[in-house]
């Protein structure tokens, strides 16, 4: 039944006017991290390393959260139309299953979104900040580090977008997130905080790793809090009265 | 009228909206104020830099989700048709562009107020120059309701959302783009007119790292090209709802 959930999202993507938003907003950042290194490629010394910085800083602060705010809020806003979630209810589904079913559709766009933002970064080094060679294997880490950090990310956003009926609520709470998160991390406090976790994951804005020697820290806080987020969706979906 | 803007307000009951304008406003001033050096006798006009550039970071997003929720219930409850049997499509846009300016200039007396708050708060010793409080609130308020009715006539264009926050979202990262490229530049951004608005520039030295502020002169033009926007964006949008299949 899963499967057929799965199969089920992933057919609500096909020609999806989502996927402008998935190839047009990650390239101004690719293009501000490359302009803002190569005004200060006298002071930035570590190639890769440092174009990393200036490409994921603003990404990572505050437009990763909010892309899965839009992959999430749009998914589940064709549950919010018509008398569509009476239908998906009255369905012979476990109804978490149609929550996971998001779930992986969303990280599977998140993996993506990395991937396209990993593609701007070697297009970028390569040609315009004429970097040599190719980026160091760290930085498929740190990428592989975001999605996993953002994973708690995208429940929390997916959780919203259920509960809050609105497309746009469940963007702007992300951007605040990510506003939050950047003062948490800047703090220390960064594993306690959903919206961090992408961040530290992320190593933006930092030549050496943010979460060296945290990583089991981390891991489990990114357990924790998907994991928190996934019961509180499981219990609303079997004990709430949804009102269409 | 006045029944067609009361009947926005109850359509805006129980959608939270005062929330999200104290989140934007919030977001803003938190970035600024963690963002500005908090020296007492350079605080104001640390901030008078800060804001706007914050402003464009943040306001491109947050206009389109207040645009977008003010549209959003029709959209979602698909009333265009029984409304425009109703009342006229120029009412309809009318009531909710009202609503949306109170909403905006909101924000805007939010971030003011903040701004004075966090100087009583901190101690500052540099006296408020109230005629730059009152710049910054309406190159603020200008410039976002040229953000806001922008994003309104996308939210009327396209039958689905997605457009009009996807292009929010590009629009902050444009508009904070072009506050660090050539002045010139940022004159062809609307997303980023609040840095060219800003009071206040920053100056500052490489080599000592001694940092400055130096008052701006009054930018009067590109406050009245940001006001021919809005009249252009405000009469797009009324003719988009005239001409809008239901």
């Amino acid at each position: 039944m899963l499967t057929r959930c799965l199969i089920a999202e992933n057919r609500k993507l096909h020609g999806s006017i989502i996927w402008l938003a998935f190839f047009i907003i990650p390239i101004f950042p690719a293009i501000m991290g490359t302009f803002n290194y190569m005004q200060n490629i006298d002071i930035l010394k570590n190639g890769w390393f440092d174009l990393w910085t200036q490409h994921t800083l603003f990404y990572a602060l505050f437009f990763f959260g909010p892309i899965m705010g839009l992959y999430a809020a749009y998914l589940w806003r064709l549950e919010h139309l018509g008398h569509n979630w009476n239908m998906i209810l009255s369905a012979p589904v476990r109804p978490i299953y149609l929550f996971f079913a998001k779930f992986v559709v969303v990280v599977k766009m998140a993996v993506l979104t990395q991937l396209w933002v990993f593609v701007l970064f070697c297009i970028c080094g390569r040609f315009f900040a004429q970097l040599p060679g190719f980026p160091p294997v760290q930085i498929l880490f740190w990428l592989l580090r975001g999605v996993i950090g953002g994973l708690a990310i995208i429940v929390l956003e997916l959780l919203l977008a259920m509960i809050i009926r609105s497309f746009a609520a469940p963007i702007l709470i992300a951007l605040f997130g990510g506003v939050v998160g950047m003062g948490m991390t800047s703090q220390g406090y960064g594993l306690l905080f959903p919206y961090s976790l992408m961040l530290m994951g992320m190593n933006s804005n930092r030549t050496e790793d943010i979460i060296s020697g945290q990583l089991p820290l981390f891991l489990l806080s990114v357990i924790l809090f998907s994991a928190i987020f996934l019961l509180l969706s499981n219990r609303f979906l079997t004990r709430h009265d949804i009102h269409t | 009228m006045l029944s067609l803007f009361h009947a926005e307000l109850k359509k805006a009951h129980r959608r939270h909206d005062l929330l999200i304008i104290v989140m934007i406003a919030a977001a803003v001033v938190i970035l600024s104020m963690g963002n500005s050096r908090n020296e007492p006798d350079t605080g104001y006009s640390a901030l008078f830099y800060a804001i706007p550039i914050m402003n464009a970071l943040i306001l491109s997003t947050g206009m389109a989700v207040l645009a977008n929720r003010i549209w959003d219930v029709e959209t979602k409850g698909n009333t265009c048709k029984l409304l425009f049997t109703l009342q006229s499509r120029s009412s309809l846009y009318i009531a909710k562009a009202v609503l949306g300016v109170l909403e905006v200039a909101l924000v805007c007396i939010l971030e003011c107020l903040a701004l004075i708050a966090f100087g009583i708060l901190k101690g500052y010793t540099e006296p408020l120059d109230l005629s730059r409080l009152f710049w910054l609130f309406l190159c603020t308020f200008l410039v976002s309701l040229l953000l806001f009715f922008f994003s309104y006539a996308l939210c009327l264009y396209f039958p689905s959302q997605v457009p009009a926050l996807a292009v929010g979202l590009a629009g902050s990262l444009i508009g904070l783009f072009s506050g660090f490229m050539p002045k010139i530049v940022t004159y062809f951004v609307p997303w980023g007119y609040f840095i060219p608005l800003s009071a206040m520039e920053m100056g500052w030295n490489p080599e000592t790292r001694d940092i400055w502020y130096i008052p701006q002169p009054f930018p009067g033009t590109l406050l009245l090209v940001s006001a021919i926007f809005i009249i252009v964006l405000l009469t797009a949008g009324y003719s988009l709802m005239q001409k809008k299949e239901v």
